[in-house]
């Protein structure tokens, strides 16, 4: 079935369309929710939510972008709405010069997977990992990510180069514990 | 690396990736379906309304035809005139007519001969199966050169009918044209006795016998009257005072409800038991809009499961069925029951288009050492990718064979007949044909693979009944309908569940048994 007619059914209402719908994109979403979410549990809410709202507001979907990514950004929005408790107001911090996009790393971080990824995005304090997110994977612009997240877009920017260099960080500790495990294996 | 590299790694793994869903959860979670709708619907409840209408139309149409043909039974019904002695009308031809219609066109009027169809001598004559009479009453006046033939019949409910033929060369004081709410002269109309000859006995005039009549005085009728006055036989004619014309109304909606599609089988049907229940057969051809629900019956959906929500259509229902109806008298209710084919149609529009990836083990990289004495094979996962991609339309069809069985109320409403009925259908066969679709683009056929239960149980059915009679053509009916199958069409081999509901209108024919 083609994306016009499921919408369009979806638009009329008809039960067959929208679980055509949820059954193609709920896989996709339900990726972005958890990016945003602490857990699973939370990321399945978020998702439930996400398609409450979709349904909700299709009619207003006019055809124009596309509409994969307008589901997103619901998808988006309703994680964050789910996570406000957890995210953290801060002040604007002074933004650091971005030396550290041209910080080099070690190769193998060239080959990692989706979980490694996330399991090194998770130890982002939640307000720096939604903006690098938002920034890095879903292609926002800051001045889309203080409109969701109803910040000043000098925050956004503030909160990408902290998040950045707090991969950077993270990547360095990692990769000094592992050089820890490696000498300690050849002393052994 | 570059930490942007870096970057450019995550996103690109991050960005399309895909989680696995527990989707009945939360499908279920969802409630679907639960949005406001457009009204898709109500387009079929205007199409099931489109041959009601239609229907009602006809009927109108077919009123304004047969009015006169109609108006004139329920007067004659009304107005029985029956011989009798008291009348005397100078009868010079006689006619033996068995006819039980009556003759009569439009242009016929109501003729309230109080005084002018006095002492009209009379020549009765019988015969042995209808008493008929005829008079001719020669005019004295110059004027009536023609004669005006005035026919009534005077129905017998023993012998059927009678039939005046009078030959009048006068005509009648008043003359109105005999409606439901016809004028009755005071003068005419008066309470009568039976002294007064004729008075409230009415007779059918043409409209060029009114119209010639008018042309007559009153005294050149009365001459003529008194003139030709012999009496061999007397014709007596029941009187209708006032009060039976006020009733008249009443008389005519009884008649009318002889018009009843029960009540007429009440009358004409043979009976069984003591004359108290009374059969017919219906024949009768429907369609129906099938409403469908997939579901997924183990705890993951097939692959078919998808294409099938998404592409897979219903199509029109057909229905014919053979029904026996039987009536008791008395009763509005009626008991309906038979067998009945039903075919529902399934299309499948596949449009496909999905990768399918194939991992086999092989060897990934020979290397051969630098003296050339090692060849090292390294064997791995070769992952072979294979993109399908294509269009298919398939049908399969679901055959059912139900003996219906239901319970109807009946009632005569504004020229209708209105009934409602409910009952099941016990299905003692169900069949399955056509090519089901079982993977992402392969469908199997139902013809090799049972996937369909052969039986599918007690289903429940209601709707409506809205009948006309149409003469000679019989009584003929639209009920609109639907049905509710509880039940899953597919078996145990089938991880896909089919459910129904349908909406739909069927037409029948009432054929009493004679």
């Amino acid at each position: 079935m083609e994306i016009d007619k499921i919408i369009e059914g979806c638009k009329s209402g008809k039960k067959n369309c929208q679980e055509v719908l949820v059954r193609t994109y709920a896989p996709v979403l339900l990726s972005i929710c958890r990016r945003y979410t602490k857990d699973h549990e939370s990321a399945n809410d978020a998702l439930q939510e996400a398609f409450i709202n979709i349904f909700k507001y299709i009619n207003s979907y006019s055809g124009k972008g596309s509409f994969e990514g307008w589901l997103k950004r619901i998808a988006v929005n309703c994680s964050i709405t789910f996570q406000k408790k957890h995210f953290q107001k801060y002040h604007e911090p002074d933004v650091l010069h971005d030396s550290v996009q041209h910080c080099e790393i070690p190769q193998v971080y060239s080959t990692l997977g989706k979980e490694e990824i996330l399991g090194l995005l998770n130890e982002l304090p939640r307000s720096l990992f939604v903006v690098f997110n938002m920034s890095v994977i879903e292609g926002y612009n800051h001045k889309e990510i203080s409109e969701i997240l109803g910040i000043s877009e000098g925050t956004s920017r503030a909160s990408l180069s902290r998040a950045r260099a707090r991969v950077i960080e993270i990547i360095r500790q990692r990769q000094e514990k592992e050089n820890q495990r490696v000498n300690h294996l050849h002393l052994i | 690396m570059k930490y942007l590299d870096f970057e450019k790694h995550i996103k690109s793994e991050l960005e399309g990736a895909q989680e696995t869903v527990q989707m009945d959860e939360l499908l279920s979670a969802l409630d679907l379906g639960d949005t406001p709708k457009k009204s898709s619907k109500g387009n079929f409840v205007y199409w099931l309304f489109i041959p009601i209408l239609l229907l009602a139309s006809l009927t109108m149409a077919w009123n304004l035809m047969d009015e006169s043909k109609s108006n004139n039974t329920h007067s004659d019904a009304l107005i029985q005139p029956q011989i009798s002695g008291k009348n005397s009308i100078n009868a010079t031809e006689y006619t033996n007519s068995r006819t039980e219609k009556k003759e009569t066109s439009l242009g016929e009027t109501l003729i309230s001969n109080s005084d002018n169809l006095n002492n009209l001598s009379s020549g009765n004559s019988s015969s042995s199966s209808s008493s008929s009479s005829s008079s001719n009453l020669s005019s004295r006046s110059s004027s009536n050169s023609e004669n005006n033939n005035v026919n009534y019949e005077n129905s017998n409910q023993e012998d059927n009918s009678s039939t005046l033929n009078k030959n009048l060369n006068s005509s009648s004081k008043q003359a109105q044209t005999r409606d439901f709410n016809r004028e009755v002269n005071s003068e005419n109309s008066k309470p009568s006795t039976a002294k007064e000859d004729l008075s409230n006995s009415y007779i059918f005039l043409s409209q060029d016998e009114i119209d010639a009549s008018k042309s007559n005085s009153t005294s050149e009728l009365i001459e003529n009257r008194n003139s030709n006055v012999s009496s061999p036989e007397v014709l007596q004619r029941d009187i209708i005072s006032m009060s039976e014309l006020n009733t008249s109304s009443e008389n005519l909606i009884e008649n009318e409800m002889d018009g009843n599609l029960f009540s007429r089988m009440r009358i004409n049907c043979p009976s069984f038991n003591n004359a108290e229940w009374h059969m017919a057969l219906i024949p009768e051809v429907g369609v129906f809009s099938p409403r469908k629900t997939l579901g997924v019956k183990s705890l993951e959906a097939p692959d078919s499961y998808t294409p099938r929500l998404a592409y897979e259509s219903s199509l029109e229902g057909l229905e014919i069925g053979l029904y026996g109806m039987l009536v008791r008298d008395n009763v509005p209710f009626y008991i309906k029951g038979g067998v009945s084919y039903s075919r529902i149609s399934e299309r499948m529009d596949l449009e496909y288009e999905f990768t399918q990836q194939d991992t086999t083990i092989g060897i990934i990289s020979t290397t051969i050492s630098g003296n050339g004495d090692t060849i090292t094979h390294i064997y791995g996962d070769i992952i072979t990718e294979t993109t399908y991609k294509g269009s298919n339309r398939q049908h399969h069809y679901i055959h059912l064979f139900d003996f219906p069985v239901s319970l109807g109320y009946s009632t005569y409403l504004g020229g209708f007949d209105i009934g409602i009925e409910a009952g099941v259908r016990i299905n003692f066969m169900t069949r399955a044909t056509g090519n089901l679709l079982t993977t992402k683009k392969d469908y199997t056929p139902l013809s090799l693979n049972k996937l369909f239960k052969n039986r599918i149980g007690v289903n429940y059915f209601g709707g409506l009944m809205i009948g006309r009679n149409f003469g000679s053509l019989g009584d003929f009916y639209l009920a609109p309908r639907f049905t509710y199958f509880p039940d899953d069409f597919s078996n145990a081999a089938n991880t896909v569940s089919q459910k129904y509901f349908a909406i739909g209108i069927n037409a029948g024919v009432v054929y009493k048994i004679n």
